[in-house]
């Protein structure tokens, strides 16, 4: 065996992938604990059997007063000679000592003797049977290697923050520090949670990690996982809400573990970006179509076919935590962030909400991006705008609308629709100007479009021009007649009523 | 006045293959016993080894000769019961 002089026979598996010497080599360390636990239940057994005999010679004993024996001289020579004082044995009771009792005494010593031998012979047996078991693992996990074939090796490595976060859920308590974990990735070891109380320290914050991701965001053109900010108990509720709660799993976690304590959850971006594509590249790059979703990576399975180091394809999973946020799945790879809109949105408040279209025009390069700049406020919430190429079976009871030109107006429309909260105002404004492609097809030609409750008789003409199979997509919209006023809205179903009616 | 040792000897856990070798061996020996002691003079004395230990009691030849013959009977029946289920399972 080429094996290392490695004293432990119950040395586990390696940690890194499964090696043919090493689970061959576990397998005979295991084997011979067996033999000699073999071999010793067998020791033990024989001295059970002596006692056993000296019990029955005991037991006899008495029966006569003297018995004929041949006397040992020596090691080997014998002597004819007599047995005496049949009953009186003297009894070894270890360190010198002796004892002088009768036969039947010396029986019960016996048999309390065997007592202890049958317990040593037990336990052997069980370590035998517990070994004899890892032995035959040790068998499976070696054809499992072998065959390299079906067989995958799914590893998922813990990253020391999931620790940390368990460790460091605090209830509530104003004042009570998160225990500071050495070098965190959640980074808010440093920061009192006093800090944070206030409501504009956590916005200031928060607004940060945005805007870290959206600058990761543009760089990867994928929207970057979000870290988890531990133990911040008492922003923990309003954390929640945004990026408290949400747990990044890295794939193949080769992320720089050590992130300095600054209150970000990100290390400096392109350090960090590359560090973090590093790996994943390194993993077949198999990451596309999965791992685009942002905190959506449960379960990234990438088939790293050992880089020559094991036979065995790997797997390497990591589990996340979906945060919760709001997020609707508008397609394959989009995901809408809701901090991005949150920031938005705050970021009009602070700048007075007024109609000025926001300092920066969000960069819109991919439908996705679209839905990430349009946010609605519903309820005092921020709901992301469903896709209108979705049906949207809750608002209109219609199938979908697929022609991009409405599809464009639709946006268009409803960013304008929406422009009663005057946060949203400037967004869409700002965001009007781009998808800006026909304001409105020819009257007659399809609009799909219902228009709100007053204009039923707006209503009238249009539909009777469109064709009746795609009269069908209600979208709120403003008839164009109207410009940019808002409209009560009427219900959708009123609303299909209405295009079916006429 | 020879005695004979005769020890009784614990029977092996070990593998099937091992156990049939050691069982043979002690077939063996207790062949020679029993073939030692039926040709013994009738005048002989018999002495039985305490186990484990160097005493030897005076035993009677006759008794010793049956319960020989009896544990070579015994000896040669496990081995042919392990023959026929090593055989049995061979052939599946």
């Amino acid at each position: 065996m080429e094996a290392p002089p490695d004293p432990a026979p119950l040395a586990a598996v390696p940690p890194a992938p499964l090696r043919a010497p090493a689970v061959a080599r576990l397998r005979q360390e295991q084997e011979k604990v067996v033999a000699g636990c073999r071999e010793r239940i067998q020791h033990w057994q024989r001295v059970d059997d002596d006692y056993s005999a000296l019990q029955e010679r005991l037991g006899t004993l008495p029966d006569k007063l003297s018995y004929d024996i041949m006397v040992p001289f020596g090691p080997f020579a014998f002597m004819p000679g007599k047995l005496v004082h049949t009953n009186e044995v003297t009894v070894l009771l270890g360190d010198n000592w002796f004892a002088k009792c009768s036969a039947k005494q010396a029986v019960g010593l016996a048999e309390h003797r065997k007592g202890h031998v049958r317990k040593t012979i037990d336990d052997l047996k069980k370590v035998m049977t517990n070994f004899e078991s890892r032995v035959e693992f040790t068998e499976d996990l070696q054809k499992m290697s072998d065959a390299a074939g079906d067989i995958v090796d799914i590893r998922e490595e813990i990253k020391s923050d999931f620790e940390f976060k368990a460790k460091h859920r605090i209830a509530h308590k104003p004042h009570s520090k998160p225990k500071a974990a050495g070098a965190s990735e959640a980074g808010f070891a440093s920061v009192e949670p006093k800090d944070l109380l206030a409501d504009q320290e956590l916005w200031a914050r928060l607004e940060e990690l945005e805007r870290q991701e959206e600058q990761l965001g543009e760089l990867e053109s994928q929207p970057p996982p979000v870290m988890a900010n531990g133990g911040d108990a008492a922003s923990s509720e309003e954390e929640e809400e945004d990026a408290g709660r949400c747990v990044n799993g890295r794939v193949n976690g080769t992320h720089p573990a050590a992130e300095p304590a600054a209150p970000s959850c990100r290390p400096s971006d392109d350090p960090g970006v590359e560090g973090f594509r590093g790996p994943s590249c390194t993993v077949n790059g198999a990451r596309s179509p999965l791992s685009d979703e942002d905190e959506d990576e449960d379960g990234d399975d990438d088939d790293a076919l050992g880089p020559g180091a094991s036979c065995v394809p790997t797997i390497y999973f990591s589990h996340t935590v979906e945060p919760k946020r709001v997020r609707i799945n508008t397609g394959k790879n989009t995901t809408l962030k809701f901090s991005e809109k949150r920031e938005e949105a705050r970021r009009k408040r602070r700048n007075g909400g007024g109609c000025h279209p926001a300092p920066e025009p969000p960069a819109i390069r991919s439908p996705a991006d679209v839905y990430r700049v349009f946010v609605d406020l519903v309820d005092g919430a921020y709901v992301p705008r469903k896709s209108i190429l979705k049906s949207r079976s809750r608002e209109n009871s219609v199938c979908s609308d697929t022609s991009e030109g409405s599809a464009a107006d639709g946006e268009e429309r409803r960013g304008l629709l929406r422009s009663l909260s005057g946060e949203e105002a400037a967004g869409s404004d700002a965001g009007e100007s781009i998808p800006e492609e026909e304001p409105e097809p020819e009257p007659e030609a399809f609009s799909g479009t219902v228009t709100e409750k007053e204009l039923p008789p707006c209503l009238a003409p249009h539909p009777a021009a469109a064709h009746p199979v795609l009269a069908t997509i209600p979208e709120r919209r403003e008839a164009p007649s109207e410009g940019s006023e808002v409209t009560k809205r009427v219900s959708k179903f009123k609303a299909a009523r209405l295009l079916q009616r006429s | 006045m020879e005695g004979p040792a005769r020890e009784a000897r614990p029977e092996d856990g070990a593998g099937p293959a091992a156990g049939r070798e050691d069982l043979s061996s002690r077939i063996k020996e207790q062949k020679i016993v029993v073939d030692e002691l039926s040709n013994l003079k009738k005048n002989r004395k018999v002495y039985r080894q305490q186990q484990n230990s160097n005493i030897f009691f005076l035993a009677d030849r006759t008794e010793m000769l049956s319960e020989s013959k009896n544990l070579l009977d015994e000896l040669k029946r496990e081995y042919q019961e392990m023959e026929n289920s090593e055989k049995t399972k061979i052939k599946k």
